[in-house]
């Protein structure tokens, strides 16, 4: 056997790795700007979908022509879109190597698409009276909470059970005027909590069997 | 944002595309040479010792093994070291020696259990042959291998080695314990030639050729160390003597057959490994002695670092994996094997990229080495359950058996077989 060490075996080797790991961080980038690209894209269709919404509210207000049952199944639609939008946001956050500030500015328009989606849903209980269906406004805690994961769990199962419940999740710890105004309105201080249907604050974790006995207390007053 | 975690990830797996990328460099450097095929000249007299205890019914077979391999016989000296066997092994000897009346084999008995080092140290003190083989009473060696190993001292350059190791194969491939071993063992004789072509080969095993003379000037096997052939080894290296490898012959031993034998066997290496590193610890970082001090052994030891380290980020990950999905499980009642929400392409994107990527590069490499390995012991490579329960599975056991034997060292608990 012959003895076949050279040092420029050892640079070149490391200079493959890097190779591979430059390479490596470049396909990251791209996949991140296809991931940025599918959110906005994702961002815009539900922020056209909400337009359109309110452009239908506004007509069927201006005509005085109320289809209660149609804005009603419009809404749930649009809470289930904005459910699966922010799922599929927070999960490329989470695979993210770099774009912080772009994630951050694409988390804050759908919490403002959410916030907006919230209101109007209150907006047409008031016209529409009944039959809208029940709406959650989960504050939850991103920082490895387990308490606000499995919060979000019971919800999931609240959903799974109840379809016309819609779920509006805000991060509660996100740095946006908008979110400060309804912590502060709802006075959370603490994350998770729920409002049940505007009104019924609970702190701190709660259960799916829980939750489900207040929507039909709320379904029987 | 990068956790700690993916940080940590991205540098074990850089090192590892690093260090699998250089081997995979001298291998492909080291192809371009044709292997040697050392002729031997002369014969010299080479003493084998046999250290035994209850080896009653392999002696026979391993002594006739011995008388048979492809080397003069009157150049072969063979030293039997029984270390107070409690079954019919020294009867058996006397038998065969009787019977057959060889001049060539002695039988030396120890009146009290002194453990394989102190039964080679016995022979090593009587031995006349210029070289000296410890020879396993449960392995065979292939008849050619006796003199490639000798051969090997005699190849030009070759006037600093003091050891030459032999490939080692597994006799018994029964069960899945067994099975699983063999590919370890491939994948063994395979870095030792690699780790031999750049000089850093620093680990004898049985069945490896000394130089007699310089055994006895080293002062001989250390006897209270439960990996003597390492010590050995790393003695040799440090006082600037090279370890090479013979690649052509082989020899057949045989391994634990149990979890349990299997468990000790390597948490006694292990234990070997930490206690012998940390002796020759003036050898890491220590540019006198070459890519051996300033590559290798700390490879070695940041190697048995990561283990540790990964051991606990793993338990705690793995704890706050399984409180997690017990929770949704539990909580929001869905399947271990959620579908998730979104196209075929928002499951690509979602995909952790993190993490697949350098898991492909190392695995790529890791699988060009393996086909290498078997190429190199003349075996076709193929996976089976028992080489995927060695890749994917063992690891984990690996690291337990890691940290029971650094548990025993710092504990202090006793050296023994």
């Amino acid at each position: 056997m012959v003895r076949v060490f050279r040092k420029d075996m050892l640079v070149t080797s490391f200079l493959i790795a890097l190779f591979i790991f430059i390479l490596g961080f470049y396909l990251g980038s791209i996949i991140d700007e296809t991931r940025i690209a599918d959110s906005e894209e994702m961002i815009l269709v539900t922020q056209l979908d909400t337009d359109s919404f309110v452009t239908e509210k506004e007509f069927l207000t201006t005509f005085n022509v109320w289809d209660c049952p149609l804005l009603n199944s419009r809404m749930q639609g649009l809470g289930e879109d904005l459910r699966e939008v922010g799922e599929i946001i927070s999960k490329y956050d989470a695979r993210s190597i770099s774009n912080l500030d772009v994630y951050n500015q694409l988390k804050r328009k759908y919490f403002l698409l959410e916030l907006r989606a919230y209101t109007l849903r209150k907006q047409i209980l008031q016209t529409c009276d009944s039959g809208g269906g029940d709406v959650i406004l989960f504050f939850y805690d991103v920082t490895d909470s387990q308490e606000s994961l499995n919060q979000g769990y019971a919800l999931d199962s609240v959903v799974e059970k109840q379809e016309n419940v819609v779920i509006f999740s805000i991060d509660g710890g996100f740095d946006e005027p908008a979110i400060n105004s309804l912590k502060l309105f709802y006075n959370i201080t603490y994350e998770p909590t729920i409002i049940i249907n505007y009104e019924e604050r609970i702190e701190g974790y709660i259960s799916e069997e829980e939750i489900l006995k207040l929507l039909e207390k709320n379904a029987n007053m | 944002m990068i956790s700690t975690l993916t940080f940590y990830v991205w540098i074990l797996a850089f090192i590892s595309v690093f260090v699998s990328l250089f081997w995979v460099i001298v291998n492909s450097v080291a192809n371009q040479y044709k292997k040697s095929n050392p002729h031997v000249k002369v014969f010299p007299k080479v003493t084998v010792v046999i250290p035994t205890w209850n080896e009653e019914k392999a002696i026979v077979s391993t002594i006739k093994c011995i008388l048979g391999l492809d080397y003069p016989r009157d150049k072969i000296e063979i030293i039997i070291v029984d270390d107070k066997s409690k079954d019919n092994t020294v009867e058996v000897v006397n038998e065969f020696i009787f019977k057959t009346r060889v001049k060539n084999v002695r039988l030396i008995e120890h009146e009290k259990n002194k453990g394989k080092a102190g039964a080679v140290n016995t022979a090593l003190k009587e031995a006349r042959g210029e070289f000296f083989w410890v020879y396993d009473a449960d392995s065979y060696a292939s008849k050619e291998l006796l003199k490639n190993l000798v051969a090997r001292f005699y190849e030009k350059g070759n006037d600093d080695v003091g050891a030459v190791v032999a490939i080692t194969m597994i006799r018994n491939q029964g069960n899945l314990i067994e099975k699983m071993q063999r590919l370890e063992y491939v994948m063994t004789a395979f870095m030792r030639k690699l780790t031999g072509t750049v000089n850093t080969l620093h680990i004898t095993n049985a069945l490896s050729l000394f130089k007699t003379g310089l055994l006895k000037k080293v002062g001989g096997f250390d006897e209270g160390n439960l990996t003597e052939d390492f010590e050995i080894a790393m003695r040799l290296r440090s006082r600037g003597y090279r370890v090479v490898m013979c690649e052509k012959g082989v020899f057949y031993t045989r391994i634990p057959n149990t979890v349990k034998k299997m468990w000790m066997q390597r948490v006694r290496w292990f234990r070997g490994f930490i206690y012998n590193n940390l002796m020759y610890r003036k050898m890491i970082l220590n540019k006198q002695f070459g890519l051996l001090g300033l590559f290798q052994i700390p490879l070695e030891v940041f190697v048995l670092i990561t283990v540790f380290v990964s051991v606990v980020i793993m338990g705690i990950n793995f704890v706050k994996e399984a409180v997690n999905l017990a929770a949704r499980v539990f909580l929001a009642r869905s399947t271990l094997f959620e579908i998730s929400s979104g196209s075929t392409g928002q499951f690509f994107l979602g995909l952790n990229w993190n993490f697949i990527f350098p898991f492909v590069v190392v695995l790529v490499t890791a699988f060009y080495l393996y086909v290498q390995a078997h190429r190199y012991v003349g075996e076709k490579w193929k996976f089976y359950l028992p080489s995927l329960l060695y890749l994917f599975v063992y690891p984990f056991f690996r690291s337990m058996q890691w940290m029971h034997a650094a548990l025993l060292e710092i504990f202090g608990a006793k050296r023994k077989w």
